[in-house]
């Protein structure tokens, strides 16, 4: 074994998973070649000290957000009712099923699976329809999900969950209303420009336009009422100018939203 | 994971349990964004129940769990690197909690934990998954979709790498 060998198995020499055969050549090289010996011992000595680099521990928060999240999953599969989730006894007495049990399980199983196995064969249009029916599945389970990500308490959080919303293909009033809560009450300013941004997407439901007007009147922070001027803009809310000019009379609202309204205006009439 | 295939969503609890803080500090030594990192938990899981269907088992169950924090991770990266608004603003708001100042550390495990900040991320990935996951080569190799030559040969690169930022950080310390 020469240097270049022997660099090929430095790797397993220090993680432990040389071969026995190639140990006995790596250290016979070692033996007369003191620059790879002083290779290897530097190498192995950081190996040895990178084991000891603290851990970090996440926060309580990490746990009770995945149970949440378990728990709006599975109430999305049973309300879907597509799926029965399966409710199980504790870990450890789940061990002492009879086997009878087990048995009828593993036919069921069988039966189950060729008699799936045989329709998908037996018509692709049937395939396209289960997978059609899946998607809308996924697609309703996302919107539980993202809902219930929307009350977290953590604002990066609640941040993923209107960018989850965002990518929603369509929003039902469950979800269109947990936008608006966003939008309205959500004590974090980033959050609630990130909701009027997804709300964007459903621009074209009237209910979402008519909620739009109502939001921004009852609003008072400049930087959201801005926001929600532009974005009725670019949905060219044309009901939105009379307000606009209403607000323009209002002496609470500052000027960078009054010139911000004014402009609206002009946009919109044009 | 069966279990979990089969619509035993309890299942997943136990797979959380037991692998969640291995997964956490997966991604914490390779953002060293604890806020992040979390949140990356939180997606692995939601992908596993998601795309539960998909689970095959025909190799270990760690490596499907690994593969599947990979991709999240990637996306994580893609993400910051386009510059999303709202990743900018998730890591504006995260308060950034440094590991280390739970820790009693040593002046020389201090030197090693910066020049391990310092490497590349893939490189840092490569060895977390080796010397902290323990994982043998040829896990790491399915995972990372790569030959085990290539894989053992980058992981002598890298802690190459980290032996050579090591080496400069503590020499920097003596002066």
């Amino acid at each position: 074994m020469n240097c270049k060998d022997l660099e090929k198995h430095i790797s397993d020499y220090i993680s432990g998973d040389i071969d026995d055969k190639i140990l006995q050549e790596f250290n016979r090289h070692l033996e007369k070649c003191s620059a790879c010996r002083k290779e290897v011992e530097s190498l192995e000595k950081l190996w040895l000290k990178l084991k000891g680099l603290p851990d970090g521990i996440p926060t309580p928060d990490l746990r009770h957000k995945f149970y949440s999240m378990v728990e709006a999953y599975r109430a999305g599969l049973e309300e879907s009712g597509k799926e029965k989730p399966v409710r199980v006894l504790h870990h450890s007495t789940g061990q002492f099923f009879p086997n009878i049990l087990k048995a009828a399980a593993v036919v069921a199983f069988i039966v189950i699976g060729s008699f799936m196995s045989f329709q998908l064969y037996r018509s692709n249009v049937m395939k396209e329809a289960e997978i059609t029916q899946m998607k809308n599945e996924v697609n309703s389970l996302e919107k539980l999900v993202m809902i219930s990500m929307l009350k977290d308490t953590s604002p990066s959080q609640r941040l993923r969950a209107v960018r989850l919303a965002a990518e929603l293909e369509d929003a039902d009033d469950k979800v269109l209303d947990a936008l608006f809560t966003t939008i309205e009450d959500d004590p974090n300013m980033n959050v609630k420009l990130a909701g009027i941004d997804a709300i964007y997407n459903f621009a074209d439901n009237d209910g979402v336009r008519e909620q739009l007007i109502h939001t921004l009147i009852t609003q008072n922070t400049p930087t959201i009422q801005i926001a929600l001027i532009d974005l009725l803009v670019a949905i060219r809310e044309t009901d939105a100018r009379n307000i606009f000019i209403e607000m323009m009379k209002n002496d609470q609202i500052t000027d960078e939203v009054k010139k911000r309204l004014d402009l609206g205006i002009k946009m919109l009439e044009s | 994971m069966f279990a979990v295939k089969a619509g035993d969503l309890d299942k997943l609890g136990i797979l959380f349990e037991r692998h969640h803080l291995k997964m956490y500090n997966y991604f914490l030594k390779a953002t060293y964004q604890p806020q992040t990192s979390e949140d990356l938990v939180q997606e692995v899981f939601f992908r596993l129940m998601k795309f539960r269907h998909t689970y095959r088992g025909d190799g270990l169950f760690t490596t499907w769990l690994y593969r599947v924090a990979q991709n999240v991770l990637y996306d994580h990266v893609r993400k910051k690197k386009t510059g999303t608004s709202i990743d900018d603003v998730v890591e504006q708001m995260t308060s950034e909690v440094n590991v280390q100042e739970d820790y009693e550390l040593s002046e020389d495990v201090k030197i090693l934990e910066k020049a391990f900040r310092r490497l590349k991320e893939s490189d840092r990935e490569l060895l977390t998954l080796k010397r902290y996951h323990e994982m043998k080569y040829d896990e790491i190799a399915k995972i990372k979709n790569l030959a085990v030559g290539t894989i053992k040969s980058k992981i002598h690169h890298a802690l190459k790498n980290l032996k050579a930022i090591y080496i400069e950080l503590s020499d920097e310390a003596k002066l």
